[in-house]
């Protein structure tokens, strides 16, 4: 067992229209398609919060609220910086644009921290809901925030490369 | 407690462990070139005593499925046991031990 940390340089996330056709097992070449973003991405600026509901299952004979897992939400949101010279990140997003969005939150292993096949990584798909600029402040460096919806089941066990499960 | 199964990474040193239950998982990462990794290799548990069926011929049959690991493990039970000449004949063929350094009697 080994620990990892989750924002020491390592963190590669790549955004971008695809298709990815098997989640599970983004391609190279499909990967090839999206934007690196890693550059961009602030150190607390990925959150993939889940939220899972309860189904009540009591009768009213029972003091205890008895209870069965039901739906999960899920909350996918990014935060990047601005820039000045080059806005990659601000222009990849696009209000209402459905996006994959692969994330290899250990890293790559191959040169500089690139990602090669037989990589971890996480996959999301979803719309672009909105990219909200933070407010300004003094001694702060200008960043965005975007969230998209879940339009499909994670992957968070996803690996890249390879040959594809599905095919 | 049942064998967890290690793969390593194809290029780098990187390793997980995964549960038996977690056989798609598994499945998907060797598709990504992850292998078995060799301290640990991804085989399925080697048969023991307790594994043997208790039964007929055919019972004790289905459960070896040609396996001359499965084989050798029915036919130590089959000689300490029932002792059946025709099931013994049958699993030795299968284990491709006929002796077996011991001796058999028909009844």
């Amino acid at each position: 067992m080994s620990r990892f940390a989750s924002a020491d340089g390592k963190p590669r996330i790549f955004v971008g229209a695809g298709p990815i056709a098997d989640m599970a097992n983004p391609q190279v070449g499909e990967l090839a398609t999206l934007t690196d973003l890693s550059a961009f991405l602030t150190k607390d600026g990925f959150s993939t919060g889940e939220t899972g509901n309860r189904a009540p299952a009591s009768g009213a004979a029972e003091q205890y609220n008895l209870d069965v897992a039901g739906s999960v939400n899920l909350s996918v949101a990014m935060t990047f910086f601005r820039d000045d010279e080059n806005d990659t990140a601000w222009e990849t997003f696009e209000r209402g644009d459905f996006i994959y969005v692969v994330f290899f939150r250990k890293g790559g292993t191959g040169p500089g921290g690139d990602p090669v096949e037989g990589d971890d990584c996480e996959v999301y798909y979803g719309q672009v809901l909105d990219k909200s600029n933070a407010d300004i402040a003094e001694n702060t460096v200008s960043r965005f925030t975007t969230n998209i919806s879940t339009a499909a089941a994670p992957e968070m066990d996803a690996v890249f490369g390879g040959s594809s499960s599905s095919s | 407690m049942p064998d967890r199964i290690m793969l390593k990474h194809p290029s780098a040193n990187r390793r997980r462990t995964f549960s038996p239950h977690q056989t798609h998982l598994v499945e998907r990462y060797l598709a990504a070139g992850w292998e078995p990794d060799g301290e640990h290799p991804a085989a399925t548990p080697e048969p023991t005593l307790h594994d043997v069926p208790n039964g007929p011929i055919p019972t004790v049959l289905d459960w070896v499925s040609n396996d001359p690991e499965r084989a050798r493990t029915a036919l130590w039970v089959e000689r300490e046991t029932s002792r059946r000449p025709s099931l013994i004949a049958q699993l030795e063929r299968i284990a491709d031990d006929p002796h077996d350094g011991e001796k058999e009697t028909d009844l």
